[in-house]
């Protein structure tokens, strides 16, 4: 499959200017730096890379561990409050060939990640939008265009399908079966205890992670 | 036969009995090689149905040094050392595995939907917000009650079924009194006040039940399994304690043949019956009610069922692994689950059948994974490779071992009766050097004959001395010899046949290890597989069709050892030593070994 031919397809589908081309071919050697909107209340540590030509977004609170790639070359990115991007996690779409191949996916114009959305290391997140208080656990993938529901819990390695909608309190667990989580949906005292866990992580790591924030602003 | 190209299994010396029968204490072999008498006529064939059973590569096998011969799985028997909880790793002695259960009675649950271990967690509500010191008033205090048990992976939770716990600990007891709970809720007959009902409630708990739910109660005459259990149990209990007290030979007192009142119940039988009728005791009758544990299948439940099915759908019901692992017959959805007791691990120990030695034993402790006794067949029997001759470019006599890549396909094809030569090694573990002694049918047996010669059937194995007593010492003048020829002959290695193996000669010495030349002429394949359909009687016993890896060429190979060691050295039995001669015995081994050299081109 020729790289290049579906990057220039996904390019004009995608219908902008005709420099993207040449900044979508490799980013670690040609790295623009992206267009931020940044919390100043956001921790973002030296060696995180943002790069892309979409506007990246950080709420207060949020935490880019060192080496998390956060791409925006072919769409937008908005990182709601309070979230954690671990390290090695990519969010954003960086090779659509192999999800892809025909370019005929629909893309997201933005992807929206939102309140207390803990993604750990080596995940791929390629959805168009993560509900609040969800986890997506070590070496997950996202496919492109995919919809993750709220309070849903993505066990490590699972992989969900381009496109696919993954409805609120889902639970994916071993190999790929899926049910609802019936304890948090009916007890809410039990979200509270997730949210003062998650809130105790961030407060935690806010402190360890060095930020800078001036780096990429 | 997926396995890779050259292969060596080992025959148990078990393929010969005809029983594994523990009886067989008494015709304990003597002779180390019991086959050794007839052996020209008694050739291994690896491809009978019963050699099937006792092949094994020698990683696989123990060593009995009592009765100097291989073990297999077969020819030993296990005993229990200790059981354990996988997860909180604590032993439980045998007589609490006997009366509660095999499964762990402390705080060890596991998920009923996806098995992994359920942690308990509170349900207190968190106080808001972060405080300075959060971090330490969490450490000096634990969280309050209510607490559920709930899965890390999963994230099933007992609340789902909605059970809920006062304590955190003692859950076992916490789940057996909602057990009680919920029985007397349901109106059953328990006689949980019997003089056996201390005994029933482990029994219960052992069985790692938990109370089941509130909206899902099953019909009232049906009960639990919980409550049919516990009546039957009570119900063969009575029954049992009646003829006990009626006839004094009855099972329940004395189970073993040997015991008196087996034998007048034996004498009875085939007596001439003298004893009256009245004397005879009413027969056991079967649970008729449901107070006496009967259980009687209810229409309405089933349709009951259906209609349940069709509103939770397929989510909703239980997995067939779900329910297996429940203990429970009546289970069928996903909100009748309960956690499961973790089940108890074991750690055994193996003994030789015959001898009854311990071949191995871990260590009792739970935490260590060492063993006190391991008698591998690897430290005590010679190790058997083979490579081919020709596939092998002309290499380091240091490293013997260095074969050509496994499983390579040029490697383990064999052509039809060109003769090839292979390396046979043998490399000695033992700390005496050995006389070994090969034999081989000249042909092989199965329905495709391929000739084999063995150049050197006779030659030694040097002892399994310190390893820098070679480094120090020079190459043996063998494998120098061998090796001054190599060079002689040309780098190229085409003219091989000008160091042609010798009859007779050993092909190449170490410290430990000898390797001598086979020649194999494989057979020609009746017809290319699978096309074969006539009869040829000509090719095999009648045989219509070749068989499954007929094509494989497998040859059985007799290994005899002769060593002399020190008497009573490392096997601590010098009661077994044949033939003692100022401290030193003399030592006769024999085994079957199978070569699986390589496929025969069709
Ligand atoms: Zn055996
Ligand atoms: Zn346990
Ligand atoms: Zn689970
Ligand atoms: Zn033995």
């Amino acid at each position: 499959m020729d790289q290049q031919a579906s990057q220039a397809k996904r390019v004009s589908t995608s219908g902008t200017s005709s420099n993207r081309a040449s900044t979508a071919k490799r980013s670690s050697t040609n790295v623009p730096k992206a267009p931020t909107s940044l919390d100043p209340n956001a921790i973002i540590a030296n060696h995180a890379v943002l790069t892309g030509i979409h506007t990246i977004s950080v709420a207060a609170g949020t935490v880019i561990h060192p080496h998390a790639r956060i791409i925006s070359t072919y769409s937008a990115v908005d990182i709601g409050p309070g979230c954690i991007v671990s390290e090695k996690a990519v969010i954003g779409l960086s090779d659509l060939s192999q999800d892809d191949p025909e370019g005929d996916l629909e893309l997201p114009e933005i992807i929206k990640i939102g309140q207390n959305v803990n993604i750990e290391s080596g995940t791929i997140v390629e959805a168009a939008e993560i509900g609040e208080n969800t986890l997506i656990d070590v070496d997950v993938k996202l496919g492109a265009g995919s919809v993750i529901g709220k309070n849903c819990t993505i066990s490590a390695c699972s992989v969900v399908p381009p496109g696919e909608t993954v409805p609120d309190y889902t639970v994916i667990y071993g190999n790929n079966q899926r049910r609802l989580n019936k304890s948090l949906q009916s007890t809410p005292v039990i979200l509270d205890i997730k949210s003062k866990g998650h809130e105790k992580q961030l407060n935690v790591l806010q402190r360890l992670v060095p930020s800078n924030l001036a780096k990429w602003q | 036969m997926a396995q890779v190209f050259p292969y060596t299994y080992y025959s148990c010396p078990c393929v010969e009995s005809s029983s594994t029968k523990p009886n067989a204490v008494q015709s304990a072999p003597q002779e180390a090689a019991p086959f050794l008498e007839d052996e020209e006529e008694n050739t291994f064939d690896p491809r009978s149905p019963r050699a099937n059973f006792s092949l094994y590569p020698i990683e696989h096998l123990l060593y009995c040094t009592d009765c100097h011969q291989i073990r297999c799985p077969r020819c030993m028997v296990e005993e229990v050392v200790c059981w354990y909880c996988p997860n909180c790793l604590f032993e439980v002695p045998s007589s609490t595995v006997r009366s509660d259960g095999n499964r762990c009675t402390r705080n060890c649950y596991n998920c009923p939907i996806c098995t992994s271990i359920l942690s308990i967690s509170s349900l207190e509500k968190p106080t808001e917000g972060l405080t300075p010191n959060d971090a330490a008033s969490d450490a000096a205090k634990a969280p309050g009650g209510p607490y559920f048990l709930s899965c890390p992976f999963c994230q099933w939770s007992s609340l789902e079924i909605g059970i809920q716990f006062e304590k955190h600990f003692n859950l076992t007891s916490q789940l057996q009194k909602i057990i009680r709970g919920d029985t007397h809720r349901l109106g059953s007959v328990t006689d949980l006040a019997s003089p056996r009902g201390e005994e029933m409630e482990g029994e219960i708990q052992g069985r790692a039940s938990v109370a089941s739910v509130e909206d899902t109660a099953p019909l009232p005459i049906q009960g639990d399994t919980e409550t049919l259990f516990t009546n039957l149990y009570n119900f063969y209990r009575a029954q049992l304690s009646e003829l006990s007290d009626a006839n004094p030979y009855s099972l329940s007192s004395d189970y073993s043949f040997a015991s008196p009142s087996s034998i007048t119940r034996l004498m009875n039988l085939y007596g001439s019956g003298g004893r009256t009728k009245k004397d005879r005791p009413k027969p056991i009758r079967e649970a008729a009610e449901f107070s006496e544990g009967q259980k009687v299948s209810n229409p309405l439940s089933e349709k009951e069922n259906i209609d349940r099915i069709r509103s939770v759908g397929w989510e909703g019901t239980a997995s067939v692994e779900q329910r297996l692992q429940q203990c429970r017959e009546d289970v069928g959805f996903v909100d009748e689950l309960r956690p499961l007791a973790t089940l108890l691990r074991t750690k055994k120990s193996k003994r030789c059948k015959i001898c009854r030695q311990i071949l191995s034993r871990p260590e009792s402790k739970v935490s260590t994974n060492r063993y006190k006794i391991k008698l591998l067949a690897l430290n005590n029997i010679p190790k058997i490779t083979m490579r081919s001759l020709n596939a092998q470019p002309a290499q380091h006599p240091s490293f013997p071992m260095q074969a050509t890549a496994p499983g390579s396909d040029e490697a383990s094809t064999l052509k039809p009766l060109v003769p090839t030569h292979f390396l046979l090694t043998i490399t000695n573990p033992l700390f005496d050097s050995i006389k070994v002694t090969l034999a081989t049918p000249s042909t092989t047996p199965g329905c495709v004959k391929s000739k084999v010669t063995i150049l050197c059937p006779q030659f030694d194995v040097g002892a399994n001395t310190d390893v820098w007593d070679e480094a120090l010492s020079s190459a043996t003048d063998r494998s120098s010899k061998r090796q001054s020829q190599m060079l002689s002959a040309g780098p190229d290695g085409g003219s091989l046949t000008g160091i042609q193996a010798e009859a007779g000669k050993v092909w190449e010495r170490g410290r430990n290890w000898t390797s001598i030349v086979v020649e194999v002429a494989p057979g020609s394949l009746p017809d290319s597989i699978g096309h074969v359909t006539l009869g040829d009687d000509a090719q095999g016993d009648g045989g219509a069709a070749l068989d499954e890896d007929e094509d494989v060429l497998e040859i059985p190979i007799f290994v005899r050892l002769e060593y002399e060691t020190e008497a009573g050295g490392d096997d601590g039995g010098a009661a077994h030593a044949r033939k003692e001669d100022a401290g030193k015995e003399k030592r006769e081994e024999a085994f079957w070994a199978v070569l699986g050299v390589g496929r025969i081109a069709g």
